[in-house]
C-alpha cells in the first residue's frame, strides 16, 4: 500500500514537471482560462452577477479543467508510446494502472490551478464579486467532482489509448462534452431527447451542484439527487476504467502489441 | 499551372494526413459542426428573443481560422520536421509560387468548412437564406477564406522561429475569435483594442455577410469585402515577406533545421 502511494506521488511529481515542458499544456493550463475568460464574459456582458458566475466563471472553470485534465490523460499513454516509454513503464514491477493514475493526479492538481486563474480572471479583471449562497456545499461538490473527473480522466486514458488515433480523437471530444454538461448555458436549451447523455457525464452534475450552491437551493432532494447521480456515475466510470486497463492489459501480453495496440 | 495543382494537393494530403476519411469526417465535419453548436447555443441562451443570424454567420464564417491557424499555421514548421524545408528552400523555383500552392486546396477546405456550419445553422437554428443574393454571399465566404489562408501564412512564418509552437497556435486562435467579434458585438471590446479589430481581416466578410444575409445595402457589403481582401493579400504578402526574411537569417547562420 506505501509503496503504491510512493509510486503514484512519484509519478504524479514527475508527470507535473514533464507537463511544463509541453506547450500545449502550457497552453490549457495558463492562457486558455484566460482568454475562455474573457470570450464568455464579453458574450454575457450586461448580466446580472449571479449569472456570470454561473455561466462565465464556471464555465471558463470546468472547461478549463476538463481540458487539462482529460486532453492530458487521453494523450498520456499516446506520448509514452511516442518517447519509447510505454513498455519500460508497463513492465515496471508496479502496477501500470497505479503509474497512470500518478499521471492523472498530475494533471489534476495543474487543472485545479487553471481553475484558480480563472476565478482570478472572473473576480479581478471583471470586477465580478464572488457570491455563493453555501460555500461548504459549494466545496464539497467541488471536490467530489474532482474525484469524478479523476476517474474519467483514467476512462478516457484507457479507452483511447486501444485507438491509433488519439491525437485527433482526443482533440475532438472537448465540445461534445462542453454541449452535452451545460458548460455555459443550462441543459434545458438542448433538445430534451439529447439530455439523458448528458447525466451520463460527471461534468453535469458538478455544474447542476455548483449552480446550486451558487444560486440558492430551493429544494434540497434535487441537491441530494445530483449527488447521487454524481456518485454513481463515478463509480461507473471506476469500473470501467478497471475494465479497460485490464483489457489492455491482456491484449499487450498476448498479441505482444504494445507498441502498435 | 499543372505542377501548381499537383503541389497544392500533395501538400494538403502530406499537411493533415488525410489518408483515413473517418478521421478528415471526425475532424474536419464533426468537430466544427460541434464547436458551431457550442457558440450558437450559447449565444441563444444568452441574447434570448433576439435575431440570433449574425451571430451564427460569425460563427460559421469563423470556423475557417481552424484551417487558417492549425492547417497553414503549421505548414512551414511541418516542413522542417519533415526535413523537406531544406529542399524547397535549394530548389529553383519561384518561391511565391510554393508558398501560394501550398495553401490553395486550404481555402477550398476552409470554405467546406463555413459551409457545414451554415448547414448546422439552417438545420438546427433556423437560419435563413430566403431571398439572400448567394453570389454575394459566397463571394463574402471565398473573401473571408483568402483573409483566413493570409493569417495563417503570417503565423506560418512566425512559427518558424518560435518554440512554442502549439502554445502560440492555440492562443492566435482564440485571439482570432475575440477580435472578429463572431459571437457579441465588438464595441463591447476595450476602446484600446476596439481599433485592432479592423486590422484582422475576416471580420468585414462577417459583417458583409450579415448585411448580404439581413437584404441590406449591397453596394456597402461589397466596398466591405474589397477591404478585407486587400487586407487578406497584405497579410499574404508580409507572410511571404516574413518567410524570406527568416530563410535569409537561416541561410546566414546556417540554422535552417534549428529548432
Amino acid at each position: 500500500m506505501l509503496s503504491d502511494v510512493k509510486v503514484v506521488l512519484a509519478s504524479c511529481r514527475l508527470q507535473m514537471k514533464q507537463s511544463f515542458s509541453r506547450s500545449m499544456f502550457k497552453f490549457c493550463i495558463l492562457a486558455y482560462p484566460i482568454l475562455a475568460a474573457i470570450t464568455f464574459y464579453l458574450i454575457y456582458a450586461g448580466q446580472n452577477d449571479q449569472t456570470l458566475i454561473s455561466y462565465v466563471f464556471l464555465g471558463t472553470a470546468i472547461t478549463s479543467m476538463w481540458s487539462s485534465i482529460s486532453f492530458s490523460s487521453a494523450g498520456d499513454i499516446d506520448r509514452e508510446r511516442f518517447m519509447g516509454a510505454l513498455e519500460v513503464i508497463f513492465c515496471s514491477p508496479t502496477r501500470f494502472r497505479m503509474i497512470m493514475f500518478g499521471k492523472v493526479i498530475g494533471n489534476t492538481l495543474l487543472g485545479i490551478a487553471s481553475m484558480f486563474i480563472s476565478f482570478l480572471m472572473v473576480t479581478l479583471l471583471f470586477q465580478v464579486p464572488f457570491t455563493l449562497t453555501h460555500p461548504l456545499l459549494f466545496i464539497v461538490s467541488m471536490f467530489v467532482g474532482i474525484i469524478s473527473f479523476i476517474f474519467i480522466a483514467m476512462l478516457l486514458s484507457g479507452l483511447l489509448a486501444i485507438s491509433r488515433n488519439t491525437r485527433v480523437l482526443m482533440n475532438c471530444i472537448d465540445y461534445p462534452v462542453f454541449i452535452l454538461c451545460g458548460t455555459v448555458f443550462p441543459i434545458e436549451v438542448l433538445p430534451e431527447w439529447v439530455r439523458p447523455l448528458s447525466y451520463l457525464l460527471s461534468p453535469t452534475y458538478v455544474l447542476e451542484l455548483a449552480r446550486m450552491s451558487i444560486n440558492g437551493i430551493t429544494d434540497i432532494r434535487l441537491f441530494y439527487y445530483h449527488m447521487l447521480g454524481l456518485g454513481i456515475v463515478t463509480i461507473l466510470y471506476l469500473l470501467a476504467y478497471l475494465k479497460f486497463y485490464e483489457i489492455i492489459d491482456v491484449k499487450a501480453r498476448k498479441e505482444a502489441t504494445l507498441e502498435v495496440i | 499551372m499543372k505542377r501548381f495543382f499537383r503541389m497544392s494537393s500533395f501538400s494538403f494530403k502530406a499537411l493533415l494526413g488525410w489518408l483515413d476519411p473517418k478521421l478528415y469526417v471526425i475532424y474536419k465535419i464533426v468537430d466544427p459542426a460541434l464547436q458551431m453548436i457550442f457558440y450558437t447555443l450559447m449565444v441563444q441562451f444568452v441574447y434570448k428573443a433576439q435575431d440570433i443570424t449574425p451571430w451564427i454567420l460569425g460563427n460559421a464564417i469563423l470556423l475557417c481560422t481552424k484551417n487558417a491557424v492549425f492547417a497553414v499555421g503549421v505548414m512551414l514548421r511541418s516542413d522542417r520536421d519533415q526535413g523537406t524545408l531544406q529542399m524547397i528552400v535549394a530548389s529553383p523555383v519561384n518561391k511565391l509560387l510554393v508558398f501560394l500552392s501550398r495553401v490553395f486546396f486550404n481555402v477550398i477546405d476552409s470554405a467546406f468548412t463555413v459551409v457545414i456550419g451554415l448547414v448546422v445553422g439552417v438545420l438546427f437554428f433556423g437560419l435563413d437564406f430566403t431571398g439572400t443574393n448567394m453570389l454575394a454571399f459566397a463571394l463574402a465566404i471565398a473573401v473571408a477564406m483568402i483573409g483566413g489562408t493570409g493569417i495563417g501564412l503570417v503565423l506560418g512564418s512566425i512559427a518558424l522561429v518560435v518554440k512554442e509552437i502549439h502554445f502560440f497556435l492555440n492562443v492566435a486562435n482564440m485571439v482570432l475569435y475575440i477580435l472578429t467579434g463572431a459571437s457579441f458585438s465588438r464595441e463591447k471590446l476595450p476602446s484600446l483594442v476596439y481599433p485592432v479589430t479592423s486590422l484582422i481581416p475576416i471580420t468585414r466578410s462577417i459583417d458583409a455577410s450579415r448585411i448580404i444575409v439581413a437584404h441590406g445595402d449591397l453596394a456597402s457589403a461589397m466596398g466591405l469585402l474589397g477591404m478585407d481582401l486587400l487586407i487578406g493579400i497584405v497579410y499574404a504578402l508580409i507572410g511571404f515577406a516574413l518567410y524570406q526574411y527568416f530563410e535569409y537569417k537561416a541561410r546566414v547562420l546556417a540554422t535552417l533545421e534549428a529548432y
